[in-house]
């Protein structure tokens, strides 16, 4: 075959170019070690890469938000454990108050501390976390979750919601505890009273404490469909409790509705449909029991939602509400706003009814023009004392008794504890059930508290395993990149230790043959 | 004496072959030079009784060493090697684009919803809300950035076919004067060497800039371009012209002139520079600008759509993150009237209903009537269907929907739609204030106080709001959302207990019933509950219709457990400074979300996914094109080699010819030297 000229020196510069180019790309390759730059070096393997890099970015996202969780953990149960802890010396002062051989003054200097306690519980339940928010309102972060009202009683101001974060493709898991789960939802031990209606005053022979539920399944099953009830003291020995149609269900109670009016004021029991009533027969010199104690009756019922309307401050009058009762059912179940009402008047008689908390868009959930002295308003009738004037408002609160928290807990035992008995029996008797009431919603308080602590504890495991997980995955997932990425050295030493060969040899070969010609030699 | 003749012959002919040799060495270096050779006869021979003497030798032909096949071969691989080296070169630089974290999209998202992960672990946190407008900012550069960088590509492209066009035309005048002085020489009997290897040259180098056919006729070389549109025919030349499609001014076409009437054929263009960028330009560059553009689509309308169903630190509904895609700029700016329209025939305004059934193509109207068009999906021209410009409302087609303003169309007009082309120039970040970063749903329910019972609302049971408000239409989506405000909250509360079913009813605020229903108690339960809305003084928001129906918001929720009864659940409108985060997490959800592509058989891709496909195709169409262009190197380098291995000069060999001529040439000076001496001994023997 027959080679022209300038084909030999195209061919040759080609090829020499050729050789170059491909060592200059493998050293390339040889300092970075990264074989795919771009999707062309091998398109299935980049569009891989992108997936593999945003599978990484969401693990590396997920084990943030893991380390967030746990910062928030860690300070809930931290809170939570010194609120046990500060509940269980307010159990001990609460059974201690209890002994018999406490004076006044005694029981005095455990209400003192116990009112130290309760500052404390408002202040840890109302603990904020680093940014400000409060740890236990739910989404509401800029809000108190606990606040006191005017008569001491405390409401929570917080919401339900759990805020939630993704530490897995498919989980979420929440970052906080609520205010209402880990306090609002202790059962209140003490949400049945008894009201004598007769004798029309009381001569203290017989004192029947309000009685406190020992067996909510009971209590929820039989008691609340029957209510409200009649007690009835037919003899000195034996008591009627006949329910709201009039119906005879004494059978029900302890022992028949039997009891001895002859073992001096000893406390008895009587077990009802759930709910523990105390007993306290108080004879004095001279009685005889079956006529003293014959014809006393009580009412015995669920404790009615009770309301607390406090005056704001800046109103142009000095009226005040005096009394408030739920006087249309219906109507109050179908809209008074539970989490806080505000009545508000816009003249000396005309009202109008809002939900808290009062803003420019609200609107009246009702409206109403006063009657006498009473304002009623969505099923609830407040007596007002003094003439209202326009602008004056009144903020409503409302307690349902069926939860309890243990603020309010605290808050009653304190003041039980600080009424002085001056020894006198009944004085005692009601002491003691207040006692007994209060250590039951302490232990109800502090259960609740326990299970907020085991689902806090049971998330810190659950997030112990998801991290293993995602840090298997993430593993995985740069091995693969890797593998993908990644050139092999070895591989690309030899490769380039060849061309470098190739490119010597075609060196070599070109000098040598441009040496050769004919001319040279004629 | 007629030795003398002979003699002299013999040495004219060796001086022409060793000027011919001289040539072919001068000219080694000389592109497209065939090196030449001499041809020697006889003279004729004279008679002398009965023996014929010849007479010498005459020189028969320069003749030059060349096949025309081989040089057809170098000229066909010519345009090959020129067309995917041209390609090559355009979409190495879109790859690496593409790919590079830095400058490619991926890294821009990929922050972007580590950043909306971030707000979500801590929505009440103004920095982590400014990081995130931040973030969304940049993402909508780089869309920006690409986009330019395509754009740019686009204008380079346009800008390189003008100047090979002008290259074209001056090459062809050439050839055609060449055939013209090749057919005055060859019809008075000569072969002018030098002016066949320039003509063939000539079109060698036209052969880089397009695909052509090369038929000789009569010694005239006729050059074709595309599919036989002739540019060279023997001395006439038809200009080459690049001119604004007619279809799509940004997108230059190329048309032949003929004199009297212009052709278009830029889609029958191939071969050579202008065929690679010809090809790159519908095969990459528009696809990837589309595919970019939908993405941009999807993007901006998701997340506007998720900010609009969520309230914001200040208590309000969310406002756009990114700006509308269907303003009235970009809604005209989606469709191109062709040049060719009749006066007055005005544009369309193509608005996007749903982003998900997008695609990449771009589409062509054509009115068969004053109100009837058709519709085609390019460039397959397959049918989408016919329409009428007076249907209200319009019809959606592939996700977007027409509406001709500005005149009215006549029989013939046409126009072409590009739904997606422009979006990544035009994504803007429109928020400006982080707290108006809607990341708390609207709606959060909370179980009375005072209840009985087991009533529990898991985590994920918490309301979600089902309606989905029409971004595009601010004054119903502006009503819905205040009407929300004014008709929450509502109260659910539960009948009684014992049966096997539990019956429950909605209260609005003022305890007015606004619905029933029954629930299985123990059982989780989801209920679809629909709040009719009403404005500030109660007065109820009516859909026009008609029939005139009062507009509701539905959202769904679970519960748990047993109710007492008469337990109620609250649900109300999130607060200001809510810290609850559900519509950020499905802002976030976006990230794997199927968004692209939803009309397709596999229900859609997420985002990454449609950029990562994107980033694949134009990865592996540069790959093949590396292949192609090395390939076509070796197929150019062969048929070079053969045909220099025929015609190109060898010193060597023309070292040997002058060497041997230079012999010939002294052989017949001797001739002459012995005529003379014979003479010399006639003369002085007389």
């Amino acid at each position: 075959m027959r080679i022209s000229t300038a084909q030999f020196y195209e061919s040759s510069a080609a090829n020499y170019q050729k050789n170059f180019a491909n060592v200059v790309k493998s050293s390339e390759e040889a300092s970075s070690l990264v074989r795919v730059n771009t999707a062309a070096d091998d398109p299935v393997g980049a569009s891989r890469l992108l997936q593999l890099g945003q599978q990484a970015s969401m693990l590396d996202q997920f084990s943030n938000n893991m380390t967030t969780i746990k910062g928030t953990l860690g300070q809930t149960e931290a809170v939570m454990t010194s609120i046990n802890n500060v509940l269980q010396r307010a159990k001990e002062l609460a059974l201690g108050a209890g002994n018999a051989g406490y004076t006044d003054a005694d029981r005095q200097a455990n209400a003192s501390e116990l009112g130290q306690i309760e500052e404390q519980l408002l202040s840890l339940m109302n603990t904020k976390d680093e940014n400000g928010k409060y740890i236990f309102s739910g989404s509401k972060g800029d809000i108190a979750p606990f606040s006191r009202n005017t008569d001491g009683s405390y409401t929570y101001n917080g919401d339900q919601v759990t805020l939630d974060l993704p530490i897995g493709d498919t989980q979420s898991m929440a970052t906080n505890s609520t205010g209402w789960d880990v306090f609002q939802q202790a059962i209140n031990t003490s949400r049945t009273q008894t009201a004598m209606t007769s004798p029309a005053v009381d001569d203290g022979r017989v004192v029947l404490s309000n009685g406190q539920v020992g067996s909510d399944v009971t209590y929820n099953a039989k008691f609340r469909s029957g209510e409200p009830y009649t007690v009835n003291f037919v003899s000195d020995t034996q008591l009627q409790i006949t329910d709201s149609l009039g119906n005879d269900v004494t059978a029900e109670a302890s022992q028949n509705g039997v009891f001895s009016s002859t073992s001096g004021a000893a406390t008895q029991t009587v077990n009802f449909r759930g709910v523990d009533l105390k007993l306290n027969i108080n004879l004095q010199a001279g009685d005889v029991p079956s006529t003293v104690i014959t014809g006393h009756s009580f009412t015995l019922a669920a404790k009615p939602d009770s309301f607390n309307a406090s005056r704001s401050p800046g109103n142009p009058s000095a009226a005040l509400v005096t009394g408030t009762a739920v006087t249309n059912s219906a109507d109050y179940h179908a809209s008074f706003p539970g989490g806080g009402a505000i009545l508000k008047f816009t003249s000396a008689t005309n009202y109008d009814l809002y939900a808290s908390p009062l803003t420019a868009n609200s609107t009246p959930v009702s409206s109403g023009t006063m009657a006498g002295s009473t304002a009623t308003a969505s099923g609830v009738s407040f007596t007002l004392a003094g003439t209202p004037a326009a602008g004056d408002q009144f903020s409503v609160a409302v307690n349902t008794h069926q939860t309890q928290n243990v603020l309010d807990t605290v808050s009653q035992l304190k003041t039980a504890l600080s009424t002085p008995t001056n020894n006198n029996p009944i004085a005692i008797q009601k002491l003691n059930a207040a006692i007994g009431s209060g250590v039951g919603n302490l232990s109800s308080g502090i259960d609740q508290l326990a299970s907020g602590l085991s689902s806090v504890g049971g998330r810190g495991a659950s997030l112990v395993t998801q991290t293993d997980i995602n840090q298997s995955l993430a593993l995985a997932n740069t091995q693969t990149q890797g593998a993908i990425r990644d050139s092999d050295p070895a591989e690309v030493m030899t490769r380039l230790t060849l061309q470098q060969t190739m490119l010597q040899a075609s060196q070599l070969a070109f000098s040598k043959i441009a040496q050769l010609g004919l001319f040279n030699k004629v | 004496m007629s030795l003398l003749n002979i003699g002299m012959s013999g040495l004219s002919a060796s001086q022409s072959s060793l000027m011919t040799t001289g040539n072919n060495i001068a000219n080694v270096d000389t592109a497209g030079y065939s090196r030449q050779q001499t041809v020697q006869g006889t003279k004729a021979s004279q008679q002398f009784g009965n023996v014929y003497i010849g007479t010498g030798t005459t020189l028969a032909d320069v003749r030059r060493v060349y096949n025309s096949y081989l040089d057809a071969q170098l000229q066909t691989t010519t345009s090959l090697n020129s067309d995917s080296a041209a390609y090559l070169g355009q979409v190495t630089p879109l790859d690496k684009l593409l790919s590079d974290t830095s400058t490619g999209l991926n890294g821009a998202l990929t922050k972007f919803f580590a950043s909306v992960q971030n707000v979500n672990a801590k929505p009440g946190d103004d920095a982590s809300r400014q990081l995130l407008l931040s973030d969304a900012q940049a993402l909508s550069n780089r869309f920006n950035s690409v986009s330019s960088q395509l754009n740019e590509q686009n204008a380079n492209i346009n800008g390189n076919l003008t100047n090979m066009a002008d290259q074209v035309n001056k090459l062809a005048a050439t050839v055609a004067q060449l055939n013209q002085k090749i057919s005055e020489i060859s019809s008075s009997g000569g072969m002018p060497n030098e002016l066949l290897d320039a003509r063939n040259e000539t079109v060698r180098q036209l052969s880089t800039f397009t695909g052509a056919q090369i038929v000789e006729r009569e010694g005239n070389v006729d050059i074709y371009l595309g599919s036989g549109q002739p540019l060279v025919m023997g001395n006439t030349v038809n200009k080459l012209e690049v001119v604004p499609g007619k279809d799509d001014p940004n997108r230059l076409a190329l048309q032949l002139n003929r004199g009297s009437s212009t052709i278009d054929i830029t889609s029958i263009m191939t071969g050579g520079e202008i065929g690679g960028l010809l090809r790159y330009r519908s095969t990459v560059l528009d696809p990837a600008m589309n595919e970019l553009g939908r993405v941009a689509l999807v993007v901006a309308d998701q997340m506007n759509s998720i900010q609009a169903q969520g309230i914001d630190k200040n208590g309000d509904f969310g406002s756009n993150l990114f700006n509308s895609i269907n303003s009235a700029a970009q809604m005209a700016q989606r469709s191109i009237a062709s040049g060719n329209n009749s006066v007055g025939s005005g544009n369309f305004d193509v608005s996007i209903e749903d982003t998900g059934k997008l695609t990449i193509n771009d589409y062509k109207v054509t009115f068969t009537s004053a109100t009837d068009y058709t519709v085609q999906r390019l460039p397959d021209n397959t049918s989408m269907g016919s329409f009428n410009t007076a249907t209200t409302p319009a019809p959606v087609i592939d996700g977007f929907s027409l509406k001709l303003t500005g005149g009215t169309a006549a029989a013939g007009d046409t126009f072409k739609i590009t739904p997606t082309r422009n979006a990544a120039a035009n994504i803007k970040t429109e928020m400006t204030d982080s707290k108006r970063l809607a990341i708390a749903a609207p709606l959060g329910a909370a179980i009375a106080a005072g209840g009985s019972g087991t009533l529990t609302i898991p985590a994920s049971g918490q309301p979600t709001l089902t309606t989905k408000f029409d971004i595009y239409d601010a004054a119903t989506t502006t009503a819905m959302q205040n009407g929300l405000k004014n008709s929450t909250p509502v109260k659910i509360v539960f009948g009684a207990t014992g049966g096997a079913t539990q019956t429950y009813q909605m209260l609005d605020a003022k305890g007015n019933p606004l619905s029933s229903g029954t629930i299985v108690p123990g059982q989780n339960n989801t209920l679809s509950l629909s709040i009719p809305l009403v404005d500030a003084s109660g007065a109820p928001i009516n859909d026009p219709g008609p029939p005139i129906v009062q507009r509701t918001a539905t959202f769904d929720m679970t519960i748990a457990g047993s109710p007492g009864t008469s337990t109620a659940i609250n649900v109300s409108l999130s607060q200001p400074g809510s810290l609850d985060n559900r519509n950020g997490t499905a802002l976030a959800g976006l990230q794997t979300a199927q968004t692209v592509d939803t009309g397709s058989a596999s229900k859609g891709i997420s985002l990454s996914d449609a950029y990562g496909k994107l980033v694949e195709g134009v990865g592996s169409k540069a790959a093949q094109g590396k292949l192609d262009s090395a390939a076509t190197e070796a197929i150019l380098a062969n048929a070079k080699g053969a045909r220099d291995s025929l015609s190109g000069v060898d010193l060597d060999e023309e070292t040997g010819n002058l060497v041997k001529y230079q012999q010939y040439y002294t052989a017949s000076s001797q001739i002459i030297k012995a005529a003379q001496e014979i003479f010399s001994t006639l003369i002085n023997s007389i």
